[in-house]
């Protein structure tokens, strides 16, 4: 009883028959621009993997029009609550690039996050599902002040298999605490397929259980995305209601940089998927309704390649991490055991 | 100054604490409604209503994370965890989440939040309702870990324990929760967490425990001091961490002789902590080799056997005598 498919833009990049896009020229490219520096994020980070600059990095490749589509709804005081493979969408809630590269290098100044940023974004989950509970405590803290703000939490199908998904949906149902709970369903738990974590058809059709509202949206279409949390946000900011939305995406690179795919996916899947590239949907759909040409896309790619390099080229030139800085925010005052083990370390060094 | 017990006093802690602050919310398992299984949030339902007082799912986790999510956006919570043995449970809300945030974020976000949980033997409870895990807790960096013995105590300590920016695990040792009554001033103070209290002063051995055993440990003590004319110190270590090591140490280079009593298992208790802090600070200072009475090595006995595997009196009077004789 798999749940409707929510798509607004086909792999061709034509309108689906019956949907209508209110959205401007100028707020297509917005969105189709946070995509290309998701992408050219993910495909720097990589490469400087490779190098050796970053440590083991989760790429987000091919999740891009799930992240940015539900991200860019935020508004200011919203809440983020990203996983891992969720660097992108933090980028695009006002996490600087640098900083997300700082994170990656394993430096200490990682995910340091300005002071006036527009959303709260948390840094993203390790441990699975662990920031789902998480967004459902802060849902409430700001249903009891009667604040509208709302908690985007993002998670993947893998994290649907264990307690804390449950608990957490479960309580925030009962409790009716402004969260959407968006599951980007890649299909893949490092070598683990969606049908080895669950026996229903959609992850959606779990939200019955709970007594929750679920959508099923193609998580490749970017409008969809968009136009489905919009619209579910925008309720929800007086209803409290919380929601569970299933974007269905791929995973499109190895789990992380250490995994080899081959040894468990075969090449004719990913192919298969890679036709269904959420950028090159997003990009046909612009060229065909909005006149977009090839020459301002390389522009583009060019424009969103500086602004990248450039963030890189500040978090390497920050000097280096040092060991006395870990004894620091480990509580708010420093506790008579951490002030000699740091003059410990001071003296040692 | 009225006489409380120390469920009553940690009961006028929170609704006085409540009454003032109103970002500072309960929530657990049958505590608002039900007062809890051990009635210490009686009344708070009715006073300050279910939006601060909130009666959640039977869910560890979710109690846990959410009451993380809670404190990061400003409120207060005091979770409360119906008996210790079941936060394992929820157990990595807290040594993951809780304790690293403020670290991962570098002090953008913030986990001020307390979990409150009955703790110990000696009740004849079923299964997994008597353990003592505080060192799990102790173990993992960016968490504090109270422990109150007398209502006096439990009081001060919550107050500051609410206070307190991070996080911190409040154990309530169920056998004290009645045992007996002391007068409690009915205003509001904070004991500082961090500093142990010398409760009996002496020349000759140190005795530390927490919790339970601060039912008992005093006759016990009086009794071997009138029967050898040894004066023995006694420490009620109070906050487990972060842990009082100059108190502790101004003790025991003063006597020489240290037994440290607690109901956690041995092997790697925070008993262990405790002796190996000594040794690297009092070293030349030690007239015996310090001891342990503990709970054995076992999982937590059957309630028939409960007393006998427990530190108790007899285990600690033989121990005090071979230290001082030693």
């Amino acid at each position: 009883m798999a749940k409707d498919w929510i798509q607004y833009v086909n792999k061709e990049g034509e309108l689906t028959e019956g949907k209508e896009i209110a959205l401007e020229r100028t707020e297509c490219l917005a969105l189709y621009e946070l995509m290309v520096t998701c992408r050219v994020f993910e495909h720097k980070a990589t490469v400087l993997q490779r190098q050796g600059f970053l440590g083991t990095y989760a790429s987000g490749l091919g999740q891009e029009a799930a992240q940015v589509g539900s991200a860019s709804v935020l508004q200011k005081n919203d809440w983020l609550f990203p996983y891992g493979r969720d660097l992108g969408a933090a980028i695009v809630a006002g996490i600087p690039i640098d900083s997300v590269f700082l994170w990656l290098m394993g430096h200490q100044e990682r995910w340091l996050t300005p002071s006036d940023i527009h959303v709260h974004v948390v840094p993203p989950a390790v441990e699975v599902a662990s920031q789902i509970p998480h967004a459902v405590g802060v849902a409430w803290s700001t249903k009891l002040r009667r604040e509208p703000q709302i908690s985007l939490c993002y998670f993947g199908d893998g994290a649907t298999s264990k307690g804390d998904f449950h608990e957490a949906v479960n309580m925030a149902a009962v409790f009716q605490v402004p969260v959407v709970f968006f599951c980007e369903n890649n299909q893949w738990a490092i070598s683990t397929p969606f049908a080895r974590q669950t026996a229903v058809e959609s992850i959606a059709d779990k939200a019955s259980a709970y007594g929750l509202p679920s959508f099923r949206i193609d998580g490749n279409d970017v409008l969809a995305v968009y136009q489905t949390v919009k619209d579910v946000t925008e309720k929800m900011r007086e209803t409290y209601q919380p929601v569970l939305i299933e974007a269905v995406t791929y995973r499109l690179d190895a789990h992380t940089t250490a995994d080899d795919p081959r040894r468990y996916r075969t090449d004719d899947e990913v192919d298969r998927w890679r036709q269904l590239d959420p950028l090159i949907r997003a990009k046909s759909y612009l060229i065909r309704y909005h006149q977009w040409s090839e020459s301002e896309d390389d522009a583009l790619i060019n424009k969103i390649r500086k602004r990248v390099d450039d963030a890189w080229q500040r978090a390497n030139d920050k000097p280096p991490s040092r060991l006395a800085s870990v004894f620091h925010h480990v509580f708010y005052s420093q506790t008579t055991d951490l002030k000699q083990q740091e003059s410990e370390v001071q003296q040692d060094g | 100054m009225a006489e409380l017990t120390m469920a009553q006093a940690i009961n006028q802690a929170l609704m006085q604490t409540m009454a003032q602050d109103d970002t500072v919310i309960l929530l657990g398992e049958d505590i608002g409604r039900n007062g809890g299984v051990f009635r210490v949030t009686k009344d708070l339902f009715e006073q300050f209503g279910e939006d601060r007082v909130v009666d959640t799912p039977l869910s560890e986790s979710a109690i846990l994370g959410s009451a993380v999510g809670l404190a990061m956006n400003g409120l207060h919570p005091v979770a409360e965890i119906q008996f210790l043995g079941f936060i394992c449970s929820g157990f990595h809300q807290i040594i993951t989440q809780a304790a690293r945030l403020r670290s991962r974020s570098l002090g953008h976000f913030t986990v001020p939040l307390v979990i409150r949980a009955p703790y110990g033997g000696g009740i004849g409870a079923p299964e997994l309702h008597s353990d003592s895990l505080e060192t799990f807790f102790v173990h993992s960096p960016g968490l504090k870990v109270v422990v109150p013995s007398r209502p006096f105590d439990a009081k001060g300590l919550l107050f500051s324990a609410i206070a307190d920016p991070d996080p911190v695990i409040f154990l309530e040792p169920m056998p004290l929760y009645r045992a007996f009554r002391e007068e409690v001033p009915s205003e509001v103070y904070f004991e500082p967490l961090g500093k142990a209290r010398v409760v009996h002063e002496g020349m000759n051995l140190t005795v530390i425990y927490w919790g339970s055993p601060g039912a008992w440990i005093i006759p016990t003590v009086l009794s071997v001091e009138k029967a050898t004319g040894s004066t023995i110190e006694v420490i009620d270590v109070r906050t487990l961490s972060p842990l009082d090591e100059e108190t502790i140490i101004a003790s025991v280079t003063k006597t020489g002789r240290v037994l440290v009593v607690h109901e956690a298992v041995r092997t790697a208790g925070v008993g262990a902590e405790i002796i190996s802090r000594i040794m690297a600070e009092a070293f030349y200072r030690m007239e015996a080799p310090p001891m342990r009475v503990c709970g054995y090595d076992t999982p937590y006995p059957v309630a028939q056997l409960e007393r006998e595997w427990l530190p108790n009196s007899a285990r600690v009077e033989r121990t005090l005598r071979m230290l001082l004789e030693y």
